[in-house]
C-alpha cells in the first residue's frame, strides 16, 4: 500500500520548513522511526522519521524546497501489503461502509471503487434487483468479472436472499471500526461478505470458501459461462452524447476508453453521465476481455510461442488467467520519466559502425597496467572521452531546451550520464566533469557509481547534473537500438556489443571487432547532419585510439 | 543537570565532547548543559552549504584564520572568535513539537543572565542581523542568538552569546555574509561588554550556568 507521508506539524504555529536533507533515496528500505530527512523551520532543524516500515517510492521535494504542513513530502510502499491481508479487507469493510452511509440507490456500486469486483452496471442493477451482494458473488467471467449469470446463479442458491443482505449491511453500518466490520462479517453465518472481499485477489484469505458457498449446480453453471466467451466482452454502450466532468474525460484518454460506449446508468438533463468509476469498471472488463482473448490466441498458436508476459510469469497461474502487478515506486517514477522524454522530445536515431580493431589492441595493452592502480578498464571510458571530444565539436549535443524560455541553453562542461541497469530499475549515475579527466580515473569513478547504483547506494546528487548521457545495452547484448534521451538532454548514445563481424577492407570481406553505435537525438534542437557528423567524429577518435592522448 | 564547562584541545575534539555530552543525556534520560567559548571558527548552518558561494565564503573564514565548520543546529553562518560563548542544552525525551516554548524558555534564562550581568537586554534583533532568527536578544546590536535541533530522542537548543568581540564578528563576516548571498549589517553585531556589561568570559558563563541550571 502506497502510504503518502504529509510533512506533519514540526512546531506550534509553523506552517512550513525547508528540506535540508534526504537521508533516503528512493528504493530505499526504511524501518519505522528511521529519520527520512532534515527539515529547517525557524531556525531549528528537525528530523522527520519514518511513520512506517517500507520502500521509498517517491520523494515529493528537493533540498532547498519550502513545504507546508500537510503537504506530502515521500510516498512510501509500506511492507504491509505483502502479508496485508487484514489491511485489504479493512480497506473494502472502509468503502463498503461508506457506500452504505451514503445510502441512495447507487450504493450497490459503490465496493467497484475499491477495485476488487469488477461487474458492469447492468449487472449491478440486476443484482440489485434480485438483492444479490454484487460483492459476494464470485465472478466466473474474464479477470473475476461478475455476469449476469454469476448473480442468477447466486440468487437461485438459498443463502442469499434479502435479509442476509440486509443483516450484513446493518453490522457494517452499525459498526465503527472496520476491523470489526471484518471480523464481523468473516465470522458470520452468511459468509458471503467475507468471500466478497476477497474476490479479485484469490489469495488473500481462503477462497474455498468461495467455492463451498456456490451449490455445485452453480458452480457448474458458471464453468459453462467462462466458456462461452462469445458473450464475455463487456457490454458497450453506444450513444451519440454523453456528459462527463474533464476530469472524466481526461481519464477516458488516459484509459483509452470511447466516451460514448462507457455503460452508465446515471442520466443529467436527460443525457447519459458518466462517472470516473465508470470508466474504470469499463476499462478493466475490456482489459480482462482483451488479456483473455491474447492468451486464447496464444494457446492455439504453435506450443511454447509467447503468450502475455502475466500469463507466462508463473508456473503456479493458471492457464487463462492474469495477474497484476503494481505500477508503482521506481517503476513508475522510470515510466514517468520515459513517458516524459519521448513525448516531449521527437526523438531521431542515427546507427553507424565504428571498426576498432585498434581500440581493442589499445585496450588490451593498457588494461593491466590500470588492473596495477586497481583499477578495470572497460571500454567505456574511452568512448566516454571520445565522445567528450565529439561534444566540444559539437556543442548542440550537450544543450537543454529551455521551452519557457525559448532558448537552447549550452552546457560548457562535460558531465556524462551512465545508464545502469540495477534491479530496481534504471539509474543514470554522472560522471562529472569527464574532459578534466585521465582515462583511468574516469574508469575508476565510473565503476564506483554504477557499482554503487546496483547496491542502491547513490546520493541523489550523484544522479543529478548530467549534460549527455550514454546507454550500453550491448552489454547485455544486442547492435541497435533506439535509446530514450534522458530527458531534458537532447541527445543520448547507446552502445551495442563490441564483436567481430564481417566488414570490407580493401575490396575484402574481413573479420573485425566493431562497436554499433546507435544515438537519439532530440530532433527540435538538433539536425540530422549535426547527428551524423557527431558519431562520425567519435567514431574517428575510437578507430583511431591515439587521438584520445590530445584530450 | 550535567553541566560541561571546558573546552577539548582541537575544534574536532571539541564537536566530539558536545556529541558525547549529548549521546549521554539521551541515554540517562538526564538533561545536560555545556556553556563554554569554543576555539576560533565560523560555524556555517545547513543552508549555508547549499548557497553558491559556500565554498568561497569557507575560504575566506579559514584564510581569516577561522576555520569552517558545519553545524548541527539550526540557521546561518555564526563566528565564534574565542570569547564568544556557546551553550548547548540537551533535553532528553522532550515533546518535539515544543519549538516554541523552547525557545521562549531559553530566552528568558538568557536574559536573567544577562539581568544578572547589568545588561537589559530584549528580544529581537536588527535588521540584516547575523544568522537572523526570531529569538535574538539585543542591547544595543544583537549579542545572543538561539537555535535548534530537534531528533527524535533528545531536543539541543543552542545559543551564541557576544562577550566583547562584535567588531571581530562584524569583521570575518561581512565577507562571509557577502559570499552567501545572505543580507548582513555589520553594524547590527553587539556584545555584553558593548550594552555595558563584563568583558569576562567566564563571568558570562558563570551567570549563563547559573541561568540554566535554576
Amino acid at each position: 500500500m502506497a502510504f503518502e507521508f504529509e510533512l506533519p506539524d514540526v512546531g506550534e504555529g509553523v506552517a512550513e520548513g525547508e528540506l535540508v536533507e534526504w537521508h533516503v533515496a528512493v528504493g530505499d528500505h526504511v524501518a519505522e522511526d528511521e529519520v527520512l530527512a532534515d527539515v529547517e523551520t525557524d531556525k531549528s532543524i528537525v528530523d522527520l522519521p519514518s511513520p512506517v516500515t517500507g520502500t521509498i517510492a517517491e520523494l515529493h521535494a528537493e533540498v532547498g524546497d519550502v513545504v507546508p504542513v500537510g503537504d506530502v513530502v515521500v510516498t512510501i510502499d509500506t511492507d504491509a501489503e505483502v502479508n496485508g491481508d487484514a489491511d485489504e479487507t479493512t480497506v473494502d469493510a472502509e468503502t463498503e461502509r461508506e457506500g452504505e452511509d451514503a445510502g441512495g440507490e447507487d450504493s450497490g456500486e459503490t465496493p467497484a471503487s475499491g477495485g476488487r469486483v469488477f461487474a458492469p452496471p447492468h449487472v449491478r442493477r440486476l443484482a440489485r434487483e434480485l438483492g444479490v451482494d454484487v460483492t459476494s458473488v464470485a465472478g466466473s467471467g474474464p479477470g473475476g468479472r461478475v455476469t449476469e449469470q454469476d448473480v442468477r446463479a447466486a440468487a437461485s442458491t438459498g443463502g442469499s436472499d434479502d435479509d442476509d443482505v440486509a443483516s450484513a449491511v446493518s453490522k457494517v453500518d452499525e459498526s465503527d471500526s472496520p476491523e470489526s466490520v471484518a471480523s464481523t462479517a468473516s465470522d458470520d453465518t452468511e459468509p458471503k461478505a467475507a468471500v466478497s472481499k476477497v474476490s479479485d485477489d484469490g489469495d488473500a484469505t481462503e477462497p474455498e470458501s468461495a467455492v463451498s458457498n456456490v451449490s455445485d449446480d452453480s458452480k457448474r453453471s458458471a464453468v459453462r459461462k467462462a466458456s462461452d466467451t462469445g458473450e464475455q466482452r463487456p457490454a458497450a454502450a453506444d450513444r451519440e452524447k454523453t456528459l462527463a466532468v474533464p476530469a472524466t474525460r481526461k481519464l477516458a484518454e488516459e484509459e483509452g476508453v470511447e466516451m460514448d460506449a462507457v455503460p452508465t446508468e446515471k442520466t443529467q438533463d436527460g443525457h447519459a453521465f458518466v462517472e470516473p468509476e465508470d470508466i474504470r469498471t469499463y476499462a478493466e472488463a475490456q482489459q480482462a476481455t482483451q488479456q483473455q482473448e491474447a492468451t486464447a490466441v496464444s494457446e492455439t498458436a504453435t506450443a511454447g510461442e509467447a503468450t502475455t508476459e502475466a500469463v507466462t510469469g508463473e508456473a503456479a497461474v493458471a492457464d487463462g488467467e492474469v495477474t497484476r502487478e503494481p505500477y508503482s515506486g521506481i517503476r513508475r517514477s522510470i515510466g514517468q520519466h520515459m513517458e516524459e522524454s519521448v513525448y516531449t522530445a521527437p526523438h531521431a536515431t542515427h546507427h553507424d559502425t565504428a571498426v576498432i580493431d585498434e581500440l581493442v589492441a589499445t585496450r588490451a595493452e593498457l588494461k593491466p597496467r590500470a588492473q596495477q592502480r586497481g583499477v578495470s578498464l572497460t571500454y567505456l571510458p574511452f568512448v566516454m572521452k571520445a565522445v567528450v571530444a565529439a561534444l566540444k565539436e559539437f556543442p548542440v549535443l550537450n544543450t537543454t531546451l529551455d521551452e519557457d524560455n525559448e532558448e537552447v541553453v549550452y552546457r560548457h562542461f562535460y558531465n556524462i550520464g551512465v545508464a545502469t541497469a540495477t534491479e530496481a530499475g534504471l539509474m543514470v549515475p554522472v560522471v562529472d566533469a569527464v574532459d578534466g579527466k585521465s582515462l583511468v580515473e574516469i574508469a575508476a569513478e565510473t565503476a564506483d557509481l554504477t557499482e554503487r547504483a546496483r547496491e542502491r547506494d547513490l546520493a541523489r546528487e550523484e544522479m543529478q547534473g548530467g549534460t549527455f548521457s550514454i546507454t550500453n545495452f550491448g552489454a547485455i547484448g544486442g547492435e541497435y537500438a533506439t535509446p530514450i534521451i534522458n530527458y531534458p538532454e537532447t541527445a543520448i548514445l547507446g552502445l551495442g556489443s563490441i564483436e567481430q563481424r564481417p566488414v570490407v577492407s580493401d575490396g575484402e570481406v574481413v573479420a573485425a571487432h566493431t562497436l554499433p553505435l546507435s544515438l537519439s537525438i532530440d530532433h527540435r534542437v538538433i539536425d540530422g547532419a549535426e547527428a551524423a557528423g557527431f558519431v562520425n567524429t567519435v567514431i574517428e577518435y575510437l578507430e583511431n585510439p591515439t587521438l584520445l592522448l590530445l584530450e | 543537570m550535567r553541566v560541561l564547562r571546558d573546552r577539548a584541545e582541537t575544534i574536532a575534539a571539541d564537536n566530539e565532547r558536545t556529541a558525547a555530552l549529548v549521546k549521554q543525556a539521551t541515554k540517562s534520560g538526564e538533561p545536560a548543559l555545556r556553556v563554554w567559548t569554543p576555539h576560533q571558527h565560523v560555524a556555517f548552518g545547513r543552508r549555508d552549504a547549499r548557497t553558491e558561494g559556500y565554498d568561497r565564503a569557507r575560504r575566506y573564514a579559514e584564510r581569516h584564520g577561522y576555520p569552517a565548520i558545519e553545524r548541527e543546529v539550526g540557521g546561518r553562518a555564526v563566528a565564534f572568535t574565542g570569547s564568544t560563548i556557546a551553550v548547548v542544552h540537551a533535553m532528553p525525551d522532550a515533546d518535539r513539537t515544543a519549538i516554541q516554548s523552547r525557545y521562549e524558555r531559553a530566552s528568558d534564562r538568557l536574559r536573567d543572565a544577562l539581568t544578572s550581568l547589568g545588561v537589559d537586554a530584549r528580544e529581537g534583533e536588527p535588521d540584516r542581523s547575523f544568522c537572523p532568527g526570531t529569538h535574538s536578544l539585543q542591547a544595543g546590536g544583537k549579542l545572543a542568538g538561539l537555535a535548534q535541533r530537534v531528533h527524535q530522542s533528545v531536543a539541543l537548543t543552542s545559543a551564541v552569546v557576544l562577550v566583547r568581540d562584535h567588531d571581530a564578528v562584524a569583521e570575518v563576516l561581512g565577507p562571509v555574509y557577502d559570499e552567501l548571498g545572505v543580507p548582513f549589517d555589520p553594524d547590527t553585531v553587539g556584545s555584553v561588554a558593548r550594552a555595558g556589561g563584563p568583558t569576562d568570559p567566564e563571568r558570562v558563563c558563570d551567570a549563563l550556568v547559573d541561568a540554566f541550571s535554576a
